[in-house]
């Protein structure tokens, strides 16, 4: 916790489960052993030991989001996100320069003090044990014998209302000097002793001091103070006998009215009239609970742990309409893949909705979409670049072209296809002819989400679908030349995240346009293998064939043999590799000569470095070729 | 006596049908014609019937009620194509807390009185606390099991639950015919009488 938001995000997580907690107690109150009512508060502990929202999961509630709503609601900004990256209160790193980082002062003061009070009372209760008389050895050695128990140092304190263990390390056993003290009441403190409850004692007061200003956990610790007498007490009845057990009923009933004062790293017996009473409730229900009640218990206590710690996470934004609850429910809706960033991206461009680009915008860019949000009305998201609203033809999604792993993000080029053409262009109405927007884009992580900018401004073009790639669309270029031919490899990848939804009665199917910010891409390749002919004019008549056999080469790796084109044949494989063989007719010259061109789905989605190829002419190897990335060409070419 | 053992008897029957209504499931478009609301109405009957013999199952009341309201709240949503499940997750804990703890002493109360009621020798007492522990055990798993985060299982998890959740329903299941054979005891012992 580094601000006050951070600890308004770890507080309400925990006050989350305390009421949850205090709810399941108060159903099984009469029906599950004291032991089990201690050990339920093991879970408030974890969770007050885990540092809320960790991996972008949140407890039980959304509290998150609501966080940052209160926070943009009060702090007039969105260009933030609460984390906590440890439980307990960190110096602040700069400055206080707002109310709220004076607040967060203020709780670190409180913090501290309340630290310092139990520290200081802790050492004024060990110095007034020193002058406390030792006890002779008897009654205490006897009662220990007889319950096979630790002893520890023993003194008699005048003043002192009942007897207490103080300290974990040298614990120091005091009782009343004044009057006689019952051996129940010394095995009970023993037992204290034996369980080392003390620790629990300085828990307590440990998360007292986080959480000083939370009254519900403060209730929460009183509590758990007394579910701890409770279990003792229960230790206590499971070592005594038939008229014991009424007698220790009635000490306890005379400790109802003592003061008591509780101070970390000690155990007391009396704890309140109303504890107290609580607890004679509890003798009188004693009963040795049976073996399969371990069953049950254990059973109980993982249904409560495990959706506590394994926590949720927000997938879906709200829709309420509200900027500071959308927005701040965007914000909140992590992208936790690449995929699902880019998905999240070109939904947002294809449906026009702020809350969306909110969900995977860098936070340096949220304040300026909420700022647009209030500018256009509503969630309407027009960007300069991509303000094609309702332009796009849906039925046909996105896809994220050419997608490459760069510097610890992703890069690749979102295509939108448009309805029509765009104004002064024409469409012939042929599908593989279509009007498309394309934007490159880079995915990176930020602060655990994953974030998408774009690389350069969007445009408008024709697509050009033959076999293989799609050439009005960017793709790598691989080339190298021998003989009279330089021989290109383009490839082209294609990844989306699968929104198809169930068709209809009359199978038609939209595209869901919800996004998906654990998406995963599917993915598709395309490889078309090209021949130029590069050489003087006298040659041309010396060919009347030209084929290619091309394959990934791995750098390091032995030069793959690669499968001979037969005439006229033509394929690929699904390891990449693509062969093809033609004859040469008329002007073949003229223009590129295509030799092999198709898609593999689900096939290798990255970009090889190299390829190796056999350059076969007239029907004989040629020449062995080793493709390379062109020059000057990338992925957005 | 016979009156106790009448009362006794319908207790227990009606015990039995409960698990039925629970655990069989026949439904139109989204609203089952067997709720399970009504199977925790008929438990709920057959505690007042036999919380005279069996002390603990008077404890059980109020759990029995909260999970009646659970359930008929969801089985009335369902006509509107919805379910409870998931809506609340503290909620969706406490329900399943209140039923882990209801069945288990529920059918742990069951036994103790076919211990008490059954002929010498008869396994029925002991198939009862059989049934129950893994029919606890297997809801808890489920339970467990489907608080997890499924992204980090994939299918697997989900395949896992189910099963669980199926075995858990056959346990239950076979609990109730141990039931059936508790109140066949009981109409035997009555008519002796």
């Amino acid at each position: 916790m580094r601000d006050i938001w951070g600890f308004l995000l770890q507080t309400l997580t925990a006050s989350g489960v305390a009421l949850l907690l205090i709810a399941v107690k108060a159903m099984l109150r009469d029906k599950l052993s004291p032991r089990w009512q201690f050990a339920a508060w093991g879970v408030l502990w974890a969770v007050l030991l885990m540092p809320a929202g960790l991996m972008g999961r949140y407890c039980l509630i959304n509290w998150p989001m609501l966080v940052e709503v209160v926070r943009s609601a009060l702090t007039g900004k969105f260009g933030a996100l609460t984390y906590v990256t440890a439980p307990v209160p960190l110096p602040p790193v700069y400055a206080p320069a707002s109310l709220w980082d004076w607040l967060y002062i203020a709780y670190l003061t409180g913090a501290a003090a309340l630290a310092a009070k139990y520290i200081l009372s802790y050492v004024r209760l060990r110095l007034a044990l020193k002058k406390g008389r030792p006890m002779p050895a008897g009654q205490i050695e006897a009662v220990a014998d007889a319950y096979d128990l630790p002893v520890c140092r023993a003194v008699e304190l005048r003043g002192l209302q009942t007897a207490f263990v103080c300290g974990i390390f040298r614990p120091v056993l005091a009782l009343p000097a004044d009057r006689e003290t019952d051996s129940k009441v010394i095995l009970h403190e023993l037992l204290h002793l034996k369980y080392r409850d003390a620790v629990w004692g300085l828990v307590i007061a440990f998360f007292r001091c986080l959480h000083w200003c939370n009254p519900l956990l403060w209730l929460c610790a009183d509590m758990a103070s007394n579910d701890l007498e409770a279990l003792c007490d229960q230790r206590v009845l499971e070592r005594l006998e038939g008229e014991d057990r009424r007698d220790y009923g009635r000490i306890l009933l005379s400790m109802a009215d003592e003061k008591y004062a509780r101070v970390p790293g000690t155990s007391s017996m009396a704890n309140g009239s109303r504890n107290v009473r609580r607890r004679i409730e509890a003798i009188v229900r004693f009963k040795l609970y049976p073996a399969g009640m371990r069953l049950v218990s254990v059973c109980i206590l993982l249904v409560l742990v495990c959706p506590i710690l394994a926590g949720a996470r927000a997938r879906t934004v709200t829709d309420t309409g509200d900027k500071y609850i959308d927005l701040a429910s965007a914000r909140t809706t992590r992208c936790v893949t690449f995929a699902g960033a880019f998905d999240t991206y070109a939904k947002a461009v294809i449906t026009g909705r702020n809350d969306y680009r909110a969900m995977c915008a860098p936070l340096s860019e949220q304040d300026a979409l909420a700022g647009s949000w209030s500018e256009y009305g509503g969630r309407s998201w027009f960007d300069a670049d991509l303000s094609h609203k309702d332009v796009y033809d849906r039925s046909l999604g996105y896809g994220i072209y050419n997608l490459a792993e760069n510097n610890g993000g992703w890069e690749g080029v979102l295509v939108l296809t448009l309805q029509s053409a765009p104004e002064g262009e024409t469409w012939s109405g042929n599908s593989s002819e279509r009007w498309v927007t394309v934007q490159p884009l880079r995915a990176y992580r930020e602060n655990g989400r994953w974030v998408v900018t774009a690389l350069g401004d969007a445009k408008t073009c024709q697509r050009d679908e033959r076999d293989g790639v799609d050439l009005g669309l960017p793709y790598i270029e691989y080339k190298d030349a021998a003989a009279d031919f330089t021989v290109r490899l383009l490839r082209q990848t294609l990844s989306y995240v699968d929104s198809r939804t169930e068709p209809d009665v009359f199978g038609y199917s939209q595209p869901d346009m919800t996004p998906v910010p654990d998406g995963k891409f599917l993915s598709e390749t395309q490889e078309t293998v090209l021949a130029d002919y590069t050489g003087p004019e006298e040659n041309r008549a010396l060919y009347d064939r030209v084929g290619v056999s091309a394959a990934v080469l791995k750098s390091g790796e032995v030069r793959p043999v690669l499968r001979t084109p037969k005439s006229g044949e033509t394929g690929g494989s699904t390891d990449g590799s693509q062969w093809g063989d033609t004859s040469l007719r008329d002007d073949w010259w003229d223009g590129p000569i295509f030799l092999s061109g198709g898609g593999e789905w689900g096939g290798d989605p990255t970009f090889p470095e190299l390829y190796a190829a056999d350059l076969y002419l007239n029907g004989e190897k040629s020449a062995e070729l080793t493709l390379r990335p062109a020059e000057g060409g990338d992925i957005y070419v | 006596m016979y009156e106790s053992l009448r009362r006794l008897t319908s207790g227990v029957s009606q015990a039995a049908w409960g698990y039925f209504f629970l655990h069989i499931n026949i439904n139109i478009g989204s609203v089952s014609i067997l709720p399970a609301f009504v199977g925790y109405l008929l438990m709920l009957s057959a505690i007042g019937k036999l919380s005279g013999e069996r002390r603990e199952l008077g404890l059980l009341r109020p759990l029995c009620i909260i999970l009646a309201i659970w359930n008929g709240a969801d089985w009335l949503a369902s006509f509107a194509g919805m379910s409870l499940d998931g809506l609340f997750t503290p909620l969706d804990i406490l329900v399943s807390v209140a039923g882990l703890y209801f069945h288990f002493q529920f059918l742990t109360d069951m036994a103790a009185l076919a211990e008490r009621y059954q002929p010498q020798g008869s396994p029925i007492a002991r198939r009862l606390i059989n049934r129950r522990t893994v029919y606890v055990t297997l809801m808890a798993v489920t339970d467990v099991l489907f608080s997890l985060p499924f992204e980090l299982w994939d299918n697997a998890q989900t395949v896992i639950a189910i099963l669980c959740g199926l075995a858990s329903a056959v346990a239950a299941l076979t609990a109730m015919f141990s039931l059936f054979s508790l109140r066949k005891c009981l109409i035997k012992n009555a008519e002796s009488v």
